[in-house]
């Protein structure tokens, strides 16, 4: 699959570190009683021809418009797909625009539950081979801050979501550039709001994910 | 309190937005090594895939937050107009009682009862074992192969386009993506918005309807596969998605008073029992198969293969190629040539999935991997040929005319008045369980030579010559019935009693041959041996 991204696109990558506000050295000897049992908290936050302004609302940067003195246009806010043995053809995301936040990540290593769920079958076995033992592993896990937020907290601040492009296809070598198709096979949004006034989707993940290998 | 700033200017890969998300979702590796590991931690980790276990998990959006397919133009030659499908609040949580889109303050909103099954509320609490620490979500890379050269084998197992199902030469290495073989049923909900006619100018439209779609099950067992396509020329991005879907279902639109909106993107509660019902619903629909057939990505072709440049695009699952081993695969099942030939195969894998049944064919495994299948309701009892003991009398009852707990349901809303089922019509028959009374429409000789059954006298009419009296026999002119209704044969009990609004045995003003009732049981179906040659979808409204 050939790919081409059509601007420069800035990315803002936050990540705020808990205990980090000390800055104290540490010695060997305080290093050595260092399990990461308290793991880290995460803020991050992922523009793509975006801004945020101010007042917390989205902004778009702006995707020039193609006009006769540019008939290739100035392609911006995009990205163009082409797959193998589809030499003459691309499916083109077009006013692509998006943010992603997540808020108030908690990554740290747990262990998995130290006896059966009751939920493996042979088949779910024979998906790790003979001898492997899933449980009471080490894991990673990831959760939220939910401290104080109740069962039916309407509270879904876990994580932003805004996402919004048209899919259309565009022919040729240098269809990533062209804009020859003035409508939209498929649109698609992710917002709040009626209109998007709101901005972001905002979602709520209760519980742990963890994650290991095998 | 430290913040990094990272900036990079250019994007070069379309994962990269993914990447991030796994960056959070999938901690480093070197997260681990927070905690001392041993060889017996280390022991059994062969690299083979990556594990992704959620405990006590739920997922909620905010109701106000959706997904949106953005309308487009449309031809204007049609008398359609632009609609944009928004699902909000889309959540996955558990079968519990629990709350719905509203909120009062800072809380969700109770919800009012479980419905029919449970698919009364929307949102649950937190799911125990969504996917279990031992029967987890996999990712993995896998090299899979053929089973051999023995191609004279029905349903013999994996084969390239080319018809090649030597162990060696057409083995390929695919990614997948597992879901769990077993878990608990599940919560999936969402309400949704049709906005018709947007004006995107003005944001004006000429309609919203606001419906609300509640799922509870699971889909394990399905399998999302990603490979080469190995057809000669056209080795493109493959993806093969086998879905697997088991539960019930329930479509509604009716809402809640005082919880009820028309505004644009306002939540609202909607009543706990209404609507459309599918209960012990199992879907399985194969879109792919190793390594013969795909879902894959194109343009509009013509004839000799220039793309057709509307701007539109084709997500097809490829016709299967002429090759004696793909068919061998792909259909899985031969029995002796003959006429039914094809009603002998679609009934051995009817009766091979119903419980009860005896198949005179024995159907290989493979046969369901190729097949797909959509059945509503249990299909219970055993019925037919086939079965063990087919019923020989009424009732041979599935699903009486009102039950909530099986098969294809409608069901008012709380408050509501019954309403008139199963259509207007001649003939009425009483379908409940130990009645097998009918109406006859009179000139049916079968009903007077019957004397077990009601049947009816004699009904005449006449239109008039002018005027509305040209109609008072109704739109179809005149008639006369040798037979007409109300009357009873050996004191069996005229079917109107029980089927009408009016009641007594004789109704002697206008009964109408309905079932007023408050739920209406359609009954079970399903759809058996669904084999696909080859699908196109193609998007149409580019060039609008």
């Amino acid at each position: 699959m050939t790919m081409r991204s059509m601007r420069m696109v800035p990315l803002l990558l936050a990540c705020a570190l808990a205990n980090a506000d000390s800055m104290q050295p540490l010695d060997d000897a305080a290093m050595s009683g260092v399990t990461g049992r308290e793991g880290i908290g995460l803020n991050m936050e992922f523009l793509i021809n975006t801004d945020i302004a101010g007042d917390g609302s989205i902004v778009h940067h702006s995707c020039p418009a193609f006009s006769a003195s540019t008939p290739n246009g100035t392609p911006d806010c995009r990205i163009a797909l082409r797959f193998n043995d589809r030499d003459d053809s691309w499916l083109v995301l077009k006013d692509y625009h998006g943010v992603l936040r997540f808020n108030k990540a908690h990554l740290d290593a747990a262990r998995t539950n130290s006896s059966p769920s009751g939920y493996c079958d042979d088949e779910c076995s024979a998906r790790f081979g003979a001898g492997f033992d899933p449980n009471n592993r080490l894991a990673f896990q990831l959760t939220y801050d939910h401290a104080g937020v109740m069962d039916n907290s309407a509270y879904y601040g876990d994580f932003d979501l805004y996402v919004n492009l048209k899919i259309a296809a565009e022919f040729g070598a240098t269809g990533y550039l062209d804009n020859n198709t003035t409508g939209t096979a498929l649109g698609f949004r992710a917002a709040d709001g009626p209109n998007a006034v709101n901005g972001a989707a905002q979602m709520r993940f209760d519980g742990a994910m963890k994650m290991y290998g095998y | 309190m430290q913040t990094l700033r990272h900036c990079i200017s250019t994007i070069c890969t379309p994962g990269a937005f993914g990447l991030l998300v796994l960056v959070l979702l999938l901690p480093g590796t070197t997260m681990a090594a927070l905690e001392k590991l041993d060889d017996s931690a280390m022991a059994n980790v062969s690299g083979a895939g990556l594990a992704f276990v959620w405990e006590d998990f739920r997922w909620l959006t905010k109701p106000t937050s959706y997904f949106e397919q953005v309308g487009s133009g449309v031809s204007p030659d049609t008398t359609f107009k632009r609609g944009d499908l928004r699902w909000y609040g889309v959540s996955l949580s558990s079968k519990s009682l629990g709350y719905t889109w509203t909120q009062t303050g800072n809380s969700m909103d109770a919800c009012a009862g479980n419905g029919s099954g449970g698919l009364g509320c929307p949102i649950g609490g937190p799911v125990a074992n969504f996917s279990a620490h031992d029967n987890p979500y996999v990712l993995r890379v896998m090299d899979y192969a053929g089973d051999g050269g023995d191609a004279s084998q029905i349903g013999n197992g994996i084969v390239t386009w080319d018809g090649n199902t030597d162990p060696a030469g057409s083995s390929r290495t695919v990614l997948e993506f597992l879901a769990p073989t077993e878990q608990p049923d599940y919560r999936f909900a969402f309400w949704g918005e049709i906005e018709a006619g947007k004006n995107p100018a003005t944001l004006s439209n000429q309609g919203l309807l606001k419906t609300q779609t509640i799922i509870q099950g699971n889909a394990s067992d399905s399998v999302l596969r990603l490979f080469q396509f190995t057809e000669p020329g056209n080795n493109t991005l493959a993806l093969l998605y086998h879905s697997h879907l088991q539960g019930d279902f329930r479509f509604s639109a009716n809402q809640i008073a005082g919880q009820h909106s028309d505004v644009l993107g306002q939540p609202v509660a909607f009543d706990q029992r209404a609507g459309l019902h599918f209960r012990h619903v199992d879907a399985y629909i194969p879109l792919g198969h190793l390594f013969y057939q795909a879902l894959t990505i194109d343009v509009p072709r013509d004839g000799l293969g220039n793309p057709v440049q509307n701007g539109n695009f084709v997500l097809e699952v490829d016709a299967i190629p002429d090759e004696l081993a793909v068919y061998r695969r792909h259909y899985s099942l031969a029995v002796p040539d003959a006429p039914d030939a094809g009603y002998v195969t679609a009934r051995a894998a009817l009766l091979t999935n119903t419980p009860g049944a005896t198949p005179s064919v024995t159907v290989p495994d493979n046969y369901f991997k190729t097949h797909g299948y959509s059945r509503w309701g249990d299909w219970y009892p055993c019925q037919g040929v086939g079965c063990a003991n087919p019923p020989s009398s009424m009732p041979a009852e599935r699903n009486a005319y009102n039950t909530t707990n099986d098969g294809i349901f409608f069901r008012k809303c709380v408050g509501c008045s019954n309403f008139d089922a199963f259509a207007y019509r001649m003939t009425a028959v009483d379908v409940r369980a130990g009645n097998n009374e009918f109406t006859c429409p009179g000139n049916w000789s079968g009903c007077s030579s019957n004397p077990t059954r009601y049947h009816t006298t004699v009904q005449n009419c006449s239109p008039g010559v002018s005027g509305d009296a040209r109609f008072q026999c109704g739109y179809g002119g005149g008639y006369s019935l040798p037979a007409g209704r109300a009357t009873t044969v050996n004191g069996k009990v005229n079917p109107m009693h029980y089927i009408t609004t009016l009641s007594g045995d004789a109704p002697s003003a206008s009964p109408i041959n309905v079932i007023n009732t408050g739920v209406a049981n359609l009954g079970d179906s399903r759809i058996e041996g669904m084999v696909i040659n080859e699908f196109r979808f193609t998007s149409f409204s580019a060039q609008y």
